[in-house]
């Protein structure tokens, strides 16, 4: 059993150099106060930072949830061909959909898919189900309004980190609780956590270079299902690894070896095969969490299986 | 990623035939379903079912001792004429129940036709003796096979391998061999049948979406709080507890194997697919619409599974 092939192997001394250059300790938020609004109102002005240029395609709009307007960022091609819902990354805590305006934009341009981020609500504030809500409400409002807006009713469900967790959450409840299952192309799942007990490598990642550390994940865990005891993380709804992954669309599964959410990862893909669902995993060696940030072969080879399992699965 | 050929697929129709008469083909189904609440009487009347399905013992069989952590352990010797290597075997029931005659058939065959001197151990069973004393006296025969294998048999090689809770203590064992005696380099692979590698339990050990099988998720929580009574998920998290946790770099080749409507089927892909991560060479047979011992079914799916472990030894021996 062979997780990457040669081509990928080869990437391999390139992608160890940016990591030393990175040099990632996983503890950069050590020195933030323990209150958890307090902490992760700095996380999320830290992040700003971090923020790409606003794209000109981008247009903010807003969809009905279950408590009140939420917040949304599309991007529409002339004329689009599907859909795509994009869950952005952040811990459930932190982050907004203008993190991921180049990927955004990308798809819209390059496969003519009308693409809908959804700014879900975040922990602690709104610890769960609130997130989970807000993006089964964008799903609703997509499959209600694509036919007659953009001509489409098809569409991809996709996000990184706790994108990933929130698109499989929600591809779940798309199949079981709005049975459309049938319009969903695909799920593109980038390194995202699929078991809120805690999967191995999540507890360590065997001391390698990442930008998460086991005492952070468990933070935004506990900030999005505070109190839960690992039996009540259990329910699919809350970790996606538990669900009857039977009858599900295709999905990318994506992550690199030094990710803390490897095993999420590796674990929701075999057992969406061994449910005899269409998946692919792609594993890449040498790479951390969100290192598609980095600019090297790893990052180029990856968008370009994603783009490949795109248009494959394009009507 | 696909888990099983197309050959593997055609044997479906008839696997499913097989399951639809589980309950009478195998009356181990009912196991543990109307036993006391006690754990050791519990166990004393498993112990006494499990004997009633034993097979014949083999003539070649030696019954013998080797020194353990607390005393002479016994083990049961299939050695053939001219051992090339040699093979630990575990077996299986749940931590609580079974001695090695239960795969009399098999070890007497691994010693007859792929030259293999075979040990297996019959390590101190739960409640009684909870962990670690099982893995310590797996332990104990690794390391007297390490130790006089080469005197004996002529050979300083070995294999490990063993079913359900066998494979949970062949994967155990593995990792001690390589952390504690040292000695990774002299295993030449290991076998891990349908084992346990997770013992908080993995979602398919919670339900295996109501598919026939021959153990079922209270059963299977009741062994492992009398493997490791009062432990918690995180003392659980421990390698030595639950391999699946631990480093797993570095490691022989492993054959895993599992059939889908296994309780603990989730635990077979999981420990496949982090060994994989880890860069140690890696095989994963998954049998579909297979419940776990589905071995003791005669059947095409049993045959492709013996045939599978046959070549995978052939092709690692020295």
């Amino acid at each position: 059993m062979k997780l990457w092939n040669d081509t990928i192997n080869g990437y391999r001394p390139e992608a160890l150099d940016l990591l030393e250059y990175l040099h990632y300790t996983g503890d950069d938020d050590a020195d933030l106060p323990d209150d958890p609004v307090t902490r992760t109102q700095i996380m999320r002005q830290n992040l700003l930072a971090f923020e790409p240029e606003p794209s000109s395609m981008a247009v903010e709009s807003t969809i009905p949830g279950p408590a009140g307007e939420i917040p949304v960022r599309m991007f529409v091609p002339d004329e689009p061909k599907a859909m795509f819902l994009h869950i952005h990354g952040g811990g459930w805590i932190l982050g907004r959909p203008n993190m991921s305006d180049p990927g955004n934009e990308d798809m819209a341009q390059r496969h003519g898919l009308a693409v809908l981020s959804v700014d879900y609500r975040l922990a602690p504030e709104h610890p769960y189900p609130a997130g989970p809500d807000d993006c089964e409400a964008a799903a609703v409002w997509l499959l209600e309004h694509g036919p007659e807006r953009w001509g489409t009713d098809n569409m991809f469900i996709g996000g990184e980190s706790a994108g990933g967790h929130l698109a499989a959450a929600t591809l779940l409840r798309v199949r079981d609780r709005l049975g459309a299952i049938d319009r969903v192309l695909g799920a593109n799942l980038v390194f995202g956590w699929y078991d809120l007990r805690g999967t191995p490598s999540i507890f360590g990642n065997g001391g390698n270079p990442d930008m998460l550390s086991p005492a952070g994940l468990q933070f935004m865990i506990e900030s999005f299902t505070p109190g839960m005891s690992d039996a009540e993380r259990r329910d699919p709804d809350v970790s996606p690894l538990f669900a009857d992954l039977s009858g599900l669309p295709s999905c990318l599964v994506s992550v690199g070896t030094y990710d803390h959410l490897l095993d999420d990862s590796l674990f929701f893909a075999t057992r969406l095969a061994a449910a005899e669902s269409p998946v692919e995993l792609a594993v890449y060696p040498d790479s951390p969490h969100g290192f598609m940030a980095l600019p090297s072969e790893m990052t180029k080879a990856h968008a370009a299986r994603l783009n490949a399992w795109i248009a494959s699965l394009m009507p | 990623m696909k888990l099983w050929d197309e050959t593997i697929e055609g044997f479906r129709p008839e696997a499913q035939k097989m399951l639809a008469g589980l309950a009478e083909a195998f009356p181990a189904a009912q196991f543990g379903r109307d036993l006391p609440d006690d754990p050791v009487a519990r166990a004393q009347i498993q112990r006494q079912n499990i004997l009633a399905v034993e097979p014949e013992p083999s003539p070649m069989a030696v019954e013998s001792t080797i020194p353990g952590p607390a005393g002479d352990i016994p083990v049961r010797l299939f050695v053939p004429e001219e051992p090339k290597a040699m093979f630990l075997h575990i077996h299986g029931g749940a931590w609580v129940m079974g001695r090695p005659q239960m795969s009399e058939p098999r070890n007497e065959y691994l010693a007859t036709h792929l030259g293999l001197a075979v040990l297996s151990v019959d390590y101190r069973l739960a409640p009684e003796h909870p962990y670690p004393a099982g893995p310590d006296d797996c332990e104990a025969a690794a390391a007297w096979m390490l130790e006089h294998g080469p005197e004996r048999w002529g050979t300083d090689q070995m294999f490990i391998g063993g079913e359900s809770a066998g494979g949970q203590l062949a994967a155990a064992t593995l990792l001690r061999v390589r952390d504690r005696l040292g000695a990774i380099d002299r295993v030449l692979g290991a076998n891990l049948v349908f084992g346990c590698y997770d013992l908080r339990g993995t979602p398919s050990a919670f339900g295996n979406g109501g598919n026939p099988d021959v153990i079922y998720p209270e059963g299977l929580q009741f062994n492992i709080e009398s493997f490791t009574p009062g432990m918690s998920d995180a003392e659980r998290r421990d390698p030595d507890v639950s391999p699946l946790f631990a480093d797993l770099s570095g490691l022989p080749p492993c054959l895993v194997s599992v059939g889908t409507f296994d309780h603990l089927a989730d635990d077979s892909y999981f420990f496949a697919v982090r060994m994989a991560a880890a860069e140690s060479p890696v095989e994963l047979a998954v049998y579909p619409d297979s419940p776990h011992g589905f071995m003791n079914f005669p059947s095409e799916m049993t045959k492709a599974h013996a045939k599978r472990m046959d070549t995978w030894i052939a092709s690692l021996m020295p």
